[in-house]
């Protein structure tokens, strides 16, 4: 019974004081106090190891599926930092770049065969020529197109992951678990590699003076055109640009969660590995051609913590 | 399901319920509070409120009763947890049949829900979001969205509503290149507006903390519509055709969360994603200056006419600010 009353009271007071102005309640004992005390550190001192499979977003030619895996170390339960490595096993053409190949640009005339408008035979041992009815045809040829384009093969970042927000999860007010959610920002790097490795362009299978730029065809020292007009440099190899994104993670127990994370390597590339400016004259491929590209990834994981116990927070 | 907490807990919910509280803390129906039976105050508590249900029904009267075990009393500050009531509403602990230990389990886990006390309650309330987007799914031409969704919520978690958004769209750096280094002309169409009436349902709700030194709340919820929206081709010869327009139906679904404030009860803060699926029609192939094109296509209308129909979608990534009116709601339990 006494206890009953000084509770009473308490709780009256405790009334009293939330009705006083905003003001006056900056001396709450709860000020300052953390919002969920024993909380589980799922992340604080741990190492996550996430094997994930990922694939890109808004390729526009060659949609590629990763497999990779992404190393994290927190050192509090809000921040920590991260390596990721995923590796292309799938390349998958666009619905753009098959119709690049059905048809969408000139394949031109065979080397050894005749053109058969011009009657013109188009020079054996070289790349194939332009076809009479598409010389006013802005396009390059095809196998030109194939020489220059290149795909993500692998790429890795290293980045800072803040982990800001961390709660629990009422599904149907019958299923609870402990998810958060994370942003991140680092280097990134982009390692592409060239989608057709064994076609050449024109200008690989034409001698260019190395003084003038000019292509050559062999043996009659005339110019050749197409090799002048349409110039390939595929862009190969790494480019290093910023790394960020959005993650969350889903624990099934206190040493396992299922990872959703939407990533973005931003570098700056010529996919293509074609001239796109118009005031080159010859028009050649250089870093003006290059714009910056977002791979964009989503990435399905099983994050694994080490060690498999979290401790609790006082 | 009507539930019974008694002793010092009453005890706060009646001193809470009888001050006028601060307008973040939420509070208790007086409705729902019976007068005291002795020393211990008793109060019908309705979890299914947050189910959206209606109001809790006529409390039980004093000393009868109530059903599913509930007719033990409990102190959450413990301590008193052996004490036996007295007075007309008490039961006698010697009574109680084999049973009753398992009957307080399952009535005490039934006071326990996730997240106990929902921030907000949206049940018979209006909400009305402005919300600005960018679709995400199209390399070739870029969307900004400006739309607006009105939505009644028929209970807390289901509510009905329109949807309206207005889109300003164009090619992206993407097009140009593919156009200058390929020599290719797309064929892509740009999205102009989409309106629709919708169904939400609130499947997940929970609580976050922030450096574990603030709480939000959070809702997700799924949204299913059908409507009308109005599309225009990007005619490939831009300089030579003028483009047509679309109009044709539509649904969509939609992806998007809630996250409330500590204080405020009529807004929130949201992110979503939409994803709209239509027929649409795209510029004929053959509609262009060469030989081998159909001049005839150079008319609008008869462009429109010969266009191939084919499923279109967009996907927009947008963020949103609810107002709920009336400001204010009331909860008519104690949790």
């Amino acid at each position: 019974m006494k206890t009953r009353t000084i509770l009473s009271f308490l709780a009256i007071f405790e009334a009293l004081a939330w009705s006083r102005p905003a003001a006056a309640r900056a001396d709450s004992p709860l000020q300052g106090e953390p919002a969920v005390r024993k909380k589980l550190q799922l992340r604080k001192y741990r190492v996550q190891v996430t094997p994930f499979v990922g694939m890109s977003l808004s390729q526009p030619f060659v949609h590629m599926g990763y497999l990779g895996g992404k190393v994290t170390f927190h050192f509090a339960d809000w921040i920590g930092v991260r390596g990721t490595f995923g590796y292309g096993l799938i390349a998958l053409e666009s619905q753009l770049l098959r119709a690049i190949n059905g048809g969408g640009l000139p394949e031109g005339i065979p080397p050894g065969e005749t053109d058969p408008m011009s009657q013109i035979q188009c020079p054996p041992g070289g790349p194939p020529c332009r076809a009479s009815e598409d010389e006013q045809n802005p396009a390059p040829l095809l196998h030109d197109s194939q020489a220059g384009l290149v795909r993500a093969q692998w790429q890795s970042s290293f980045d800072v992951v803040f982990t800001p927000f961390a709660g629990k999860l009422g599904i149907f007010s019958a299923i609870f678990t402990e998810y958060d959610f994370y942003i991140f920002g680092g280097l990134g790097l982009v390692n592409y590699a060239k989608q057709y490795p064994d076609t050449l362009s024109t200008q690989q299978q034409r001698q260019v003076d190395p003084v003038t730029g000019d292509c050559v065809i062999q043996g009659t020292g005339e110019r050749d055109d197409e090799c002048i007009l349409h110039p390939v440099s595929a862009d190969t190899g790494v480019k290093v640009g910023g790394s960020f994104g959005i993650g969350m993670n889903l624990m099934l127990t206190d040493w396992v969660a299922i990872n959703l994370e939407v990533q973005d390597i931003v570098v700056g590339v010529n996919l293509a590995g074609l001239n796109s400016t118009v005031d080159d004259i010859p028009p050649r491929v250089d870093n003006g051609d290059r714009d910056a590209f977002h791979n964009v990834t989503f990435q399905l994981g099983a994050q694994f913590y080490f060690p498999p116990k979290a401790k609790r927070s006082k | 399901m009507r539930r019974i907490v008694s002793g010092s807990l009453g005890a706060i919910l009646v001193a809470v319920a009888a001050i006028p509280a601060p307008a973040w803390a939420a509070t208790v129906s007086r409705s729902n509070i019976l007068g005291p039976a002795g020393d211990d105050d008793v109060v019908i508590v309705d979890d299914d409120e947050m189910e959206g249900t209606d109001e809790p029904t006529t409390p039980a009267p004093s000393g009868e009763t109530p059903a599913e075990g509930s007719d033990v009393e409990s102190d959450l500050f413990g301590g008193d947890t052996e004490t036996a009531a007295s007075g007309d509403g008490a039961v006698e602990v010697g009574k109680q049949d084999a049973d009753s230990e398992e009957k307080l389990i399952k009535a005490e886990m039934g006071l326990i829900s996730v997240v106990q006390r929902q921030r907000m309650l949206k049940k018979k309330r209006f909400e009305l979001q402005p919300q600005f987007g960018i679709t995400i799914n199209d390399p070739y031409v870029r969307h900004y969205t400006l739309g607006l969704d009105f939505t009644f919520w028929i209970t807390n978690r289901l509510g009905i509503g329109l949807t309206g958004t207005g889109l300003i769209g164009n090619v992206t750096p993407r097009y140009r290149n593919i156009r200058l280094q390929e020599g290719l002309l797309l064929t892509a169409n740009q999205v102009l507006w989409q309106a629709s009436a919708n169904l939400s349902y609130n499947p997940f709700y929970g609580k976050i903390a922030i450096f574990n030194r603030a709480l939000l709340h959070w809702e997700t919820a799924i949204m299913i519509g059908g409507g009308a929206t109005q599309t225009r081709v990007i005619p490939r010869y831009i300089a030579l055709h003028e483009p047509f327009t679309n109009v044709t139906g539509g649904g969509h679904v939609t992806l998007m969360g809630r996250f409330y404030g500590p204080r405020a009860d009529w807004i929130s803060v949201n992110l979503g994603f939409r994803v709209w699926l239509y027929p649409d029609k795209l510029e004929p192939g053959q509609r262009g200056p060469d030989e081998s094109d159909l001049p005839e296509l150079d008319d609008p209308a008869a462009a429109k006419a010969a266009a191939q129909t084919e499923l279109g979608f967009n996907v927009t990534a947008f963020l949103g600010v609810s107002f709920y009116f009336p400001t204010t709601f009331e909860y008519s339990t104690p949790r």
